[in-house]
């Protein structure tokens, strides 16, 4: 069977176009597939150390612990707990504390915020404890943490 | 006009390829590097927070496990949360660096303890790529600061 010239020419143009379009496609995909592997592994890996952010939280957690074993916060006093604060605080944490004192009644009286409020924190935690002063008083520290 | 679109077309890919490849050829082992010195941390920062924990929130297995060392399973200074034994930590300073580590299921690692304002210190702190845990905790009614220091043995 006989072809005219025009149609051979379609032909050959068709599988040059598609040998083309193939190797520039298979090049190009695996050029994109490795560097998302590459990029999505850094990524990974890199979200998944959090380790220091544990460990400054549970520093922070201890502070307001002992602080509360030492009755630190038991007479309320803003520039006394901040100074006990800052003499516990290791140098590459920051942490702000909200106090807030209520009655039997669970009405608030009282709130005092120490060393500021930080904005941006990693970990936020609330300690809860009870005061005796003729009355029984419940006290909630909000406590943020941040690296500075 | 095909051969030109053909060329031109091929040229571009493989230009693109090699780029990559030679991207990978290049950095390979700073990346494999990397991942394996941030795997390590990894692990040691969790040994190091989980042993904390465990030294100041547990009496350790038996409670009264400072009386005979050899049969401890888990090491524990607590006296009450957040608050170190004199005793226990009498006993853990004195025994064997070896067996403690052996007991905080350290193998393959090294670790050095201090206790930083009464100046209490057990081993030696070393390693290059080494971890650190500060934790604040209540010794002779005064607060003082746990550090342990995580590495990896030679």
């Amino acid at each position: 069977m006989k072809r005219n010239n025009t149609e051979i020419n379609e032909i050959n143009k068709n599988g040059i176009k598609k040998g083309f379009v193939n190797i520039f496609d298979i090049m190009l995909a695996i050029s994109v597939v490795v560097l998302i592997v590459v990029v999505a592994t850094k990524i990974f890996l890199s979200s998944e150390i959090m380790t220091p952010e544990i460990s400054g939280f549970r520093t922070a957690t201890d502070i307001v612990a002992v602080l509360d074993y030492q009755n630190v916060f038991d007479g309320f006093d803003e520039s006394f707990i901040e100074a006990k604060l800052k003499q516990m605080m290791p140098d590459n944490i920051n942490i702000s504390m909200i106090i807030e004192k209520y009655d039997k009644n669970l009405t608030l009286r009282r709130t005092i915020v120490i060393n500021g409020d930080i904005e941006k924190s990693f970990a936020k935690g609330k300690w809860i404890f009870v005061t005796f002063d003729n009355n029984i008083e419940y006290n909630i520290v909000t406590y943020k943490v941040n690296f500075r | 006009m095909k051969g030109i679109v053909f060329s031109s077309g091929f040229f571009i890919a493989f230009s693109i390829f090699l780029i990559v490849f030679g991207f990978l050829a290049i950095f390979q082992n700073s990346i494999i590097y990397n991942n394996d010195e941030e795997m390590i941390r990894y692990e040691m920062d969790i040994k190091a927070i989980m042993i904390a924990d465990l030294l100041i929130k547990t009496k350790g297995t038996p409670e009264n496990w400072e009386l005979d060392l050899n049969n401890t399973y888990i090491l524990g200074l607590m006296d009450s949360d957040r608050k170190i034994d004199e005793g226990k930590l009498e006993a853990f300073i004195e025994m064997d660096y070896n067996l403690s580590k052996q007991i905080l299921n350290l193998r393959g690692y090294d670790y050095f303890f201090r206790l930083s304002n009464n100046d209490v210190t057990k081993g030696t702190a070393g390693g290059d790529i080494r971890v650190v845990v500060k934790r604040v905790v209540i010794y002779n009614n005064e607060e003082d600061t746990l550090e342990l220091m995580v590495w990896k043995d030679n």
